[in-house]
């Protein structure tokens, strides 16, 4: 999409010896720097001419901050520390950088007789912090500034120190906004790429949790990490995941939904393949499964795949409460959810080709409230869903003070004027707040979408061809289910290639006790959860123990 | 070019169901709901039809029009009734349309009505093809005759139900608290009339002086005086070779019932001897079902007879009778044996009525013979009508008292305690 912005330009042969900016300088300033041609680019002995290429490649940003000292005394050997104001910390920098170059080299009594070695006591024994790296390149030299390193540059060295102090504007761990929960933990992913990491590898101390980072976006350079469970995780599956990734040549990662549509195996399916959640113990939950995960710096949103049609379904609330409950509330959601695609084109096939089929009483009050509505029932269905959808959208993005302004206005004017005025007739109104509730049930909002958009067509199949239209348009929703894959798993996976073993799972939840294997499409290398015989019982009285 | 073909097949696609579909899209309200047909003989050897059309919007308050005036659809009818004459039924009902602002729609007619001079001149075989040929109709539709016009009948007051057809329903739903008369569905009168060895047979329908009515209900004052006239069903009109026959009491009615084994309850009374001559105990019948009749034709000196025999249990519902020790289990089985003799005698009413005065076989004893005796059947089956007319029967029943209420014996007067 932004492609045209790329200009290949050529690289120009550099003129030594003339730091004085002349006029193919500025025409260099003007141009954009590719990766390819940073890459080949290499850090010259003189300092002076590094930071002069740095502050050019960056366009002379306001934000660069170039800070030179000397090292050591008698006069000292030229040095510079550059980061980005506002990605570094300054404070670190200050403390652990500068005073160590600064001070601490004199102390040492550093000087004109460690030339050759000056580099190596730098990093050995004046910067202070946890994580150290060389920079050789200007490459490597500016991905590494600009995610917030700070850099150190002395004086006759073709290389540069990357000191770790990140000092970027962070949230903190919030409650999940999207996957609210009644039981469960309440932290959620942040925007941040280590925050996220960190949550899942608190969660997951075996040694075996393996991140594997790759940076994708040629602009953006947005760090993403694989993470899956060495053993459990297929290794066919992790590399398809890496390699699907790796397959990415994009501008720019703003979002993990850009990864998504990038690498999900149907692109023009409504149906998504990719599961996405801000929940870390979800994560982890699926990786225990033997799923891999993509965690994407400046989302709290995290992929997981494979995602067959059911996990969609699943709240992980399904396995905090008792099983009893999560049985229940599953199947009103299996309810909910055929109810959120059918039932209004149900009730538009059932009014307008199918009387006979209801039951006399209910056709009785349907046609009184039918009485006097200007428009077929289609029609009617159809202006409320749009409404209804209108509504929805209207209040996802207005502030929260005036959304509310907005449910009140359009309860009113959908609810009671619609149907005073007769536009409407009461029971429409009824069918579309079940649907509207309905398509709330489904956990994760991606499958709830794609109820809402399937139900337009199936609207249309139901005003045309009554139920029969609506039976078609279910079973080419199926086929169509049935054909997908995500990452090699039948979309349909313990239905379609029926495992029996897998619908302890799906038509109900099983008591964890008796849960002692995984997904079998999954973790085909260790398919073992836990060992049997866990089923708790009061403790045998004939055998004494108390 | 692949992506345009693609394109262009898939826009043909919608267009073509676009195209085809809606041809027979109905709107609800653009539906007359016809909740009661019947049929009556016209002069000039036509059939008049008749139907209860249903005015929706009159029946449920807080429809969509009548929201905000007020609601409960005021005052207007609840019901539209349209009549029409001609040859056929069919050509009657689309005559109807000439009239009838809204399509018909037989898909929830509850009850279709026969009147008795139909049934009896024309008989029902010929106008029964219709209903069983048309696709609207339901097996499950309540058929009966009526005595009278059928225009009285659909244009009496109502006041619990909201039209004279769900009155009707009502009362054949209630069945099972009376049994005594005796309703048929359409797909079983169908089935009964074209299948040899059963007569069929259908309750009656009709009006009845209301014993509601006072004259201090017409007194101004009163809110809505009550109708004159009640709906009433009772008995059983019989049929042979499709035309109606006559008919049978309220007691000859429980008999066939009894027979055929669709009894569901209903009071059934004996008197046994007391201080003041003899006094009553009524029962209450439990449900019977067809399990607990069974029919055994025998054959001895080559002639058939047949031999009934029903098991009931019941339970006392009243005891007028206080000189009774219902503790006592002789007396129970005293009064168990009275009661199979009361049963005995509905049973044989029934089977006597129908032999000697209407000659038709409507308790099914020719399909008992055909399933025992099929070579016999066979021989018999011309000339059927004389041999279930004289065919012996007997009658066996059996009873049991379950329950005799919350109470043992009778509250007596405390003159009586003396005794």
């Amino acid at each position: 999409m932004f492609r045209f912005w790329k200009k290949r330009t050529r690289i120009l042969p550099r003129e030594k010896g003339n730091p004085a900016p002349s006029r193919e300088d500025y025409a260099q300033w003007e141009r954009s720097y590719e990766a390819d041609e940073l890459k080949k680019m290499p850090l010259g002995p003189r300092l002076k001419d590094n930071l002069a290429l740095i502050k050019r490649i960056l366009g002379n940003s306001s934000d660069l901050v170039i800070r030179e000292f000397r090292l050591g005394v008698d006069g000292g050997v030229p040095g510079a520390v550059v980061f980005i104001d506002g990605l570094t910390d300054k404070g670190t920098v200050n403390d652990t950088l500068l005073k160590g170059l600064t001070l601490e080299s004199r102390m040492a009594g550093l000087g004109g007789r460690d030339a050759g070695n000056i580099f190596a006591l730098v990093r050995n024994f004046m910067v202070n912090t946890s994580s150290v790296r060389e920079a050789a390149t200007v490459f490597e030299l500016l991905d590494g500034i600009l995610y917030g390193d700070a850099a150190v540059l002395v004086e006759g060295e073709t290389r540069a120190l990357l000191a770790t102090a990140p000092g970027w504007p962070v949230r903190s761990i919030e409650e999940p906004t999207s996957e609210n929960l009644v039981r469960g933990p309440r932290e959620g992913f942040t925007e941040l790429l280590r925050t996220n990491t960190s949550l899942i590898r608190r969660r997951l101390r075996t040694p075996n949790l393996v991140l594997e980072r790759i940076t994708l976006g040629e602009r953006t350079r947005t760090y993403v990490e694989v993470v899956y469970i060495r053993g459990l995780a297929d290794p066919r599956l992790v590399q398809e995941v890496k390699s699907r990734l790796s397959r990415i040549r994009v501008d720019g990662i703003l979002e993990s939904g850009n990864i998504e549509e990038l690498i999900e195996d149907n692109p023009y399916s409504p149906f998504p393949q990719v599961f996405r959640t801000e929940r870390p113990d979800r994560v982890v939950s699926m990786l225990l499964d033997g799923r891999v995960a993509i965690v994407t710096d400046g989302t709290p949103f995290v992929l997981v795949v494979p995602a067959e049609f059911i996990v969609f379904l699943q709240s992980s609330e399904d396995y905090y409460e008792r099983f009893f409950l999560a049985i229940a509330v599953r199947w009103l959601r299996y309810i909910a959810f055929v109810a959120s695609l059918i039932l209004p084109s149900l009730y538009i096939s059932l009014t307008t080709f199918h009387q006979e089929m209801i039951p006399t009483r209910l056709l009785i009050s349907i046609a009184a409230s039918r009485e006097g509505v200007p428009f077929p029932a289609f029609v009617e269905a159809f202006l409320m869903e749009f409404t209804f959808e209108a509504l929805r959208e209207a209040g996802i993005r207005l502030p929260r003070n005036v959304g509310q302004a907005v449910s009140i206005v359009g309860a009113l004017v959908i609810g009671q004027a619609a149907v005073s005025a007769g536009i409407v007739s009461s029971l429409m109104v009824i069918i579309v707040a079940l649907t509207g509730i309905s398509s709330f049930v489904a956990p994760v909002f991606s499958m709830a979408i794609t109820m809402r958009l399937l139900r337009f067509p199936m609207m249309v199949l139901a005003a045309t061809l009554g139920i029969f239209g609506v039976m078609m348009g279910l079973l080419v929703i199926l086929v169509h289910m049935a054909s997908l894959r995500s990452f090699g798993i039948p979309y349909l996976a313990p239905l379609a290639p029926l495992h029996t073993g897998d619908l302890k799972d799906l038509l109900m939840r099983v008591p964890l006790w008796a849960m002692d294997k995984r997904p079998s499409e999954l973790a085909k290398g260790d398919p073992l959860r836990q060992e049997e015989g866990l089923k708790p019982a009061p403790p045998d009285k004939k055998g004494g123990q108390g | 070019m692949d992506r345009l073909r693609l394109v262009s097949v898939a826009l043909l696609l919608v267009l073509v169901s676009i195209l085809s579909g809606c041809w027979d899209h109905r709107e609800v309200e653009d539906l007359g709901i016809v909740l009661l047909t019947a049929l009556d003989l016209a002069p000039g050897n036509k059939i008049r039809v008749e139907v209860q059309t249903l005015v929706p919007g009159a029946v449920v308050g807080g429809g969509a029009a009548s929201m905000g005036m007020g609601g409960g659809g005021g005052g207007r009818k609840r019901y539209l009734n349209l009549v029409a004459e001609d040859r056929t039924v069919f050509e009657a009902i689309r005559r109807m349309s000439l009239e009838a602002s809204r399509e018909l729609f037989f898909a929830h007619n509850q009850v279709i009505l026969i009147s008795e001079k139909l049934a009896r001149e024309k008989g029902v075989t010929e106008i029964i093809d219709f209903f069983a040929r048309n696709r609207q109709f339901r097996r499950d539709t309540w058929f009966l005759v009526v005595r009278g016009d059928p225009r009285d009948i659909m244009e009496i007051p109502t006041h619990l139900e909201t039209t004279p057809a769900q009155v009707i329903m009502g009362i054949i739903n209630r069945q099972d608290l009376s049994s005594y008369f005796a309703p048929t569905k359409l797909g079983e009168f169908i089935k009964m009339l074209e299948s040899t060895g059963i007569e069929p047979y259908t309750a009656i329908l009709q009006l009845k002086p209301n014993p509601a009515f006072t004259r201090i209900s017409l007194l101004p004052g009163v809110d809505t005086p009550p109708s004159l006239y009640r709906l009433w069903l009772a008995g059983a009109a019989v049929f042979r070779q499709g035309k109606m026959v006559g008919q049978l009491s309220e007691r000859e009615t429980r008999g066939l019932l009894w027979v055929r084994g669709e009894v569901r309850g209903g009071p059934i009374t004996i008197a046994l001897p007391a201080s003041q001559g003899k006094q009553e105990l009524t029962m209450e019948i439990m449900r019977f079902g067809r399990g607990g009749v069974k029919l055994e034709p025998y054959l001895a000196g080559g002639r058939l007879g047949m031999k009934v025999k029903v098991s009931v249990r019941v339970n006392l519902a009243e005891s007028q009778n206080l000189q009774l020790d219902l503790n006592n289990p002789r007396v129970i089985s005293r009064l168990e044996k009275e009661l199979a003799g009361v049963i005995k005698g509905e049973i044989m009413a029934c089977v006597t009525r129908l032999q000697e005065e209407y000659r038709t076989d409507a308790l099914g004893f020719g399909q008992a013979v055909h399933r025992k005796y099929p070579r016999v059947w066979r021989q018999v089956k011309g000339e059927w009508e004389d041999v279930f007319a004289t065919m012996p029967v007997a009658v066996e029943v059996k009873t049991v008292i379950r329950r005799i209420g919350l109470i043992n014996n009778p509250t007596p007067p405390h003159m009586l305690e003396v005794r």
